[in-house]
């Protein structure tokens, strides 16, 4: 008796073939199809990429601050969290910013993954997509994913010179910086939402609930 | 009428008379319709980009082979595991034994239609192992020992009265002693409540919205951020996903991104969109699962291939064709008897689980035509759902009597001035019954028309009999 | 009864360069079975307005229905019969217009799909394809007709039927002629494109959800206030009139047709002749 996988291909391939095997030319055509880029239509757009970007950011119920220079980004926190009345106590992940920040000793900046009580997270985006207004994360070891996805407020910073217009930019990039295409690449869009009860938006479902971007002009 | 169809009618008597339902469904109708309108109408790229994503759905659907396969060498690569199931039942198995072999006692879930399409979180429970559904709307329908209504808006049916008598049920003995019903206070108690479920977590499963051959990544989309979670904290993940997700690369995945979530909810983009493609690295990563494994499910897909029901492959499980239809919209989910409802239910159902027992699914559609229309990749769901009628009509399973009159009328069809003089009589018969009062309140044989409906009276004469007398004066 | 050809419709016409480029061209009219048997008064309107529009207009004998009840029952080969004779009948003429777009969707769109893998008749049914429109598209897309003076001082709301909306994007065109009508007030209601729950003979067949769905649409129509509803196509009617009158409803429901060639006086759709 045939092992499940050869017997699913085999009934595949008299769906597709007439139960032939495939020529090496087929085989390879779809190969270079796979790595191939072909770029479909894209979303065009006339207005400049970070102002779109943070237009987009902000219908998402997102908040940007848009500062200048990593030396601001304390600053930045600050006036964040005590908008928001949230202390100084947070988990802080990794980045070519993130990692030049110096913290003041007020502030309890602990770099290590982020856990279900933290409540305030600050992480560095790997890049940003203007056409959406999406963060783009490839956790790694110093910037782990529970740092996306458990804090209850998410404060992003992002390098404004790494926002690109659409996805595609973006997966060009990731190929030129990854030999080995990452173990997880993360896009997120806004904070974490859910519209299960009566068909309408609440926030902060799983993820953050509130995703505050700070944009650097470095 | 055999058995299937009776139960059938049964519950569709019984989600009418569901005051609840009939108010969440009124409810929540509109909202997903307008939503897409805003957000196609915003986006003029929308319709090219739909064309485009079905030109890739029917590439790789006709070299899927091909495609798994090298899918699969890259997951290999990335250090994952490829696990093959031809049916539902080898699939259940296939999780089930992972888990129970890893000694996991808790997993967690993110929705994924495929696992409740094989029955999996029984097959789990069975052996003693606990399953969280972490959707919200997936963990509401798994308190009240549901099953989904919805394939994205699984607790659609539930009004928040409901859903605020189960979480109070259910949490209480957690301690969560007052009952919440308010949106907001609801969703922050399932928040606290399925946080301690994700990091005690030992397996987590997801389904996957595509498979993306150029580097071996499972893809998910959600806005609640419980696929992730449920993907980085254990020590296992497990995606199930049927063998048509894969697509061929990066580039593709942005043309389906941007046609789903329009299609789906009205947004651009989900708030998460996240590629996995295999285990941690062995000393690098703090985070992420040790094993990364892929159940790839036929299930009844493969026979489709090549058959006139191909282009449901394509579906990309957006369900706008639930959204927009007239009849999953009065009767919801749960009365389709099947875990796919609406128009790609009952084009799916038959598939997988066989004509017999869903002989109505395909019948109880007004073939409006709307599902077509709005469908993100082009498939032809009402030409399937008549597909699924003739097969039906080929192997006689639609009732005897129905048969008969309809041979009859076709007899009469064919012979147009028979015809005529056959239907004189009766036509004229129901004009003198009715047109007094301008209506006919009973028509024997036609109690599904008149029950609820008068029948408006007809002319005394036909059309055909009026202008034959009277054309020559119209020509003149 | 009423002769209905008497009724001298001076209101309609079309402009001089219309009607002498339409002189010689013919049109075929398909009558539709519904229409045949329950409601001939649509196929009187829709013979004047054509022969206003400036079109020679013939209605064959040897006609009945298009095969649509057989073809969305899964009656395959009864409904390539049907289709078979249709096109036999009505390929000859230079247009062939329908009163409906469930039926003209039945020949545009279906009838090439019967006949797949039927090369000869294939390309007789796409002929006749090529040919056949619905009613209210004929009169704005070929037949330009710009003059319809009649009065109608009602309020009226259009009920899209599904079959013209969405497999002939019928929407825009009766739209344009109603509002040529002086004194007509259109009022669109809620999901105007929405179905009615009629789907042929899924209305006997699952009467329950049937009757929820026009119960829907019958509400939204008497939330606007209109006094007419009106629509393309008459098996919807048949089915929002019945619901309206068992309700008690006043509301009186019109095809499209009938409006426009002003023969809003005589009784609506399940309306009681008044007798002098």
């Amino acid at each position: 008796m045939l092992d499940a996988r050869s017997s699913l291909f085999a009934a595949l391939r008299v769906a597709l073939t007439g139960g032939e095997q495939r020529s090496a030319l087929a085989r390879s055509a779809i190969e270079d199809r796979v790595h191939t880029t072909r770029l479909s239509a894209r979303p065009g757009t006339n207005m400049d990429l970070v102002d779109q970007y943070c237009n987009k950011h902000i219908a998402v119920h997102g908040t940007v601050n848009r500062i200048a220079g990593f030396h601001n980004v304390v600053a930045a926190t600050e006036e964040y969290c005590s908008q928001q009345q949230l202390g100084k106590d947070l988990v802080v992940g990794s980045g070519a910013i993130l990692d030049k920040v110096m913290w003041p000793p007020e502030w309890s900046a602990n770099k290590r993954p982020a856990n279900v009580s933290d409540k305030i997270v600050l992480s560095e985006a790997y890049a940003g997509i203007s056409e959406t207004g999406t963060m783009v994360f490839i956790p790694k070891s110093r910037s782990p994913a529970s740092q996306i996805f458990l804090g209850t407020h998410h404060i992003v910073v992002l390098d404004s010179s790494l926002i690109v217009a659409c996805q595609e930019d973006l997966w060009r990039i990731i190929r030129t910086d990854h030999e080995v295409f990452p173990r997880a690449v993360n896009l997120v869009t806004g904070p974490s939402k859910t519209g299960d009860v009566e068909q309408t938006i609440e926030y902060g479902a799983h993820g953050p609930e509130r995703v505050h971007l700070i944009l650097v002009d470095v | 009428m055999n058995t299937a169809s009776t139960e059938f009618r049964k519950r569709v008597r019984m989600a009418l008379a569901d005051d609840e339902l009939q108010h969440a469904m009124g409810r929540a109708k509109g909202g997903f319709v307008l939503n897409r309108q805003k957000a196609i109408a915003e986006f003029p790229e929308f319709h090219q980009m739909t064309d485009a994503a079905r030109d890739i759905k029917d590439h790789v659907l006709m070299n899927l082979d091909l495609y798994l396969e090298i899918y699969e060498k890259k997951v290999l690569e990335n250090g994952g595991q490829v696990h093959w199931a031809r049916t539902a039942e080898e699939a259940s198995t296939i999780v089930e034994g992972l888990c129970r072999r890893s000694g996991a006692r808790k997993i967690t879930k993110g929705k994924s239609m495929v696992s409740e399409e094989i029955n999996l979180n029984e097959k789990l429970e069975k052996s003693g192992m606990q399953v969280i559904e972490t959707d919200l709307g997936e963990y509401i329908v798994q308190l009240a020992s549901e099953k989904p209504s919805h394939i994205i808006a699984p607790a659609v049916h539930k009004t928040r009265n409901q859903i605020s008598k189960l979480f109070y049920k259910h949490h209480k003995p957690m301690g969560y002693a007052d009952k919440v019903s308010e949106r907001k206070e609801i969703v922050q108690q399932a928040r606290s409540v399925l946080r301690n479920h994700f990091v005690e977590s030992d397996i987590g499963i997801t389904g996957a919205n595509f498979l993306i051959a150029e580097t071996g990544s499972s893809v998910i989309v959600t806005n609640e951020g419980n696929g992730d979670l449920t993907s980085v904290l254990p020590r296992m993940q497990i995606v199930v996903a049927g063998i048509e997700k894969v697509i061929p690369s990066l580039e593709d995945l942005s043309v389906f991104l941007r046609v789903l979530a329009r299609s789906a909810t009205g947004q651009e983009i989900s708030a998460y969109t996240s590629l996995y493609s295999g285990p941690r690295a062995n000393h690098a990563d703090e985070e992420g699962p040790e094993q990364y494994h892929v159940v790839l499910v036929d299930n009844g897909r493969s026979s489709m291939l090549g058959s006139e029901y191909q282009s449901m492959l394509r579906c990309i499980r957006c369900g706008a064709c639930l959204n927009h239809c007239t009849v999953y919209n009065v009767i919801g989910g749960h009365a389709y008897g099947s875990i796919y409802p609406g128009p790609m239910g009952s084009v799916l159902t038959p598939l997988i689980d066989g004509h017999e027992n869903n002989t109505d699914l395909a019948n109880a559609c007004t073939l409006n035509g709307l599902c077509r229309t709005i469908c993100p990749v082009h498939i032809p769901l009402p030409d399937l759902l008549r597909n699924h009628r003739t097969q039906q009509q080929r192997r006689k399973l639609t009732p005897f009597t129905g048969r008969f009159f309809f041979a009859i009328w076709v007899y009469l069809v064919r012979r147009p001035h028979f015809y005529q003089i056959v239907l004189a009589l009766p036509i004229w018969v129901l004009n003198r019954v009715g047109r007094k009062s301008g209506v006919i309140k009973r028509i024997p044989l036609a109690n599904g028309w008149t029950n609820s409906r008068d029948f408006p009276c007809p002319s005394a004469q036909t059309f055909q009999r009026q202008w034959r007398a009277e054309m020559r004066k119209f020509n003149a | 009864m009423l002769s209905y050809v008497e009724v001298i419709l001076d209101n309609i016409s079309n402009n001089e360069e219309a009607l002498a480029s339409f002189e010689n061209v013919t049109v075929g009219f398909f009558v539709t079975c519904i229409v045949d048997l329950l409601r001939p008064s649509v196929g009187f309107a829709a013979l004047h307005l054509l022969k206003a529009a400036g079109f020679h207009v013939e209605v064959p004998a040897s006609q009945a229905c298009c095969g649509q009840p057989a073809y969305n029952s899964g009656n395959e080969s009864s409904a390539i019969d049907i289709a078979r004779q249709v096109i036999s009948v009505f390929e000859n003429f230079d247009y062939v217009v329908v009163p409906s777009g469930s039926c003209a969707g039945m020949l545009r769109k279906h009838y090439p799909r019967l006949f797949a893998s039927d090369f000869i008749w294939l390309d007789r049914a796409r002929n006749l394809a090529s040919k056949t429109y619905e009613l209210n598209e004929f009169l704005v897309d070929v037949a330009r007709i710009d003059n319809l003076s009649s009065t109608v001082s009602k309020t009226c709301t259009y009920h899209d039927s599904c079959s013209g909306l969405n497999e002939l994007g019928i929407h825009k065109q009766p739209r344009a002629l109603l509002t040529k009508l002086e004194g007509l007030e259109l009022k669109e209601m809620e999901e105007a494109d929405e179905c009615c729950g009629f789907g042929g003979l899924f209305c006997v067949k699952y009467p329950d959800i049937s009757t929820r769905i026009v119960e829907r649409k019958v509400n939204n129509a008497l939330s606007t206030g209109a006094d007419m509803l009106i629509g393309g196509d008459l098996g919807c009617l048949m089915n929002i009139a019945g619901y309206l009158r068992r309700m008690g409803s006043s509301m009186k429901v019109f095809h499209v047709a009938e409006v426009l060639a002003g023969m809003i006086n005589d009784p609506s759709i399940g309306e009681k002749e008044e007798h002098a």
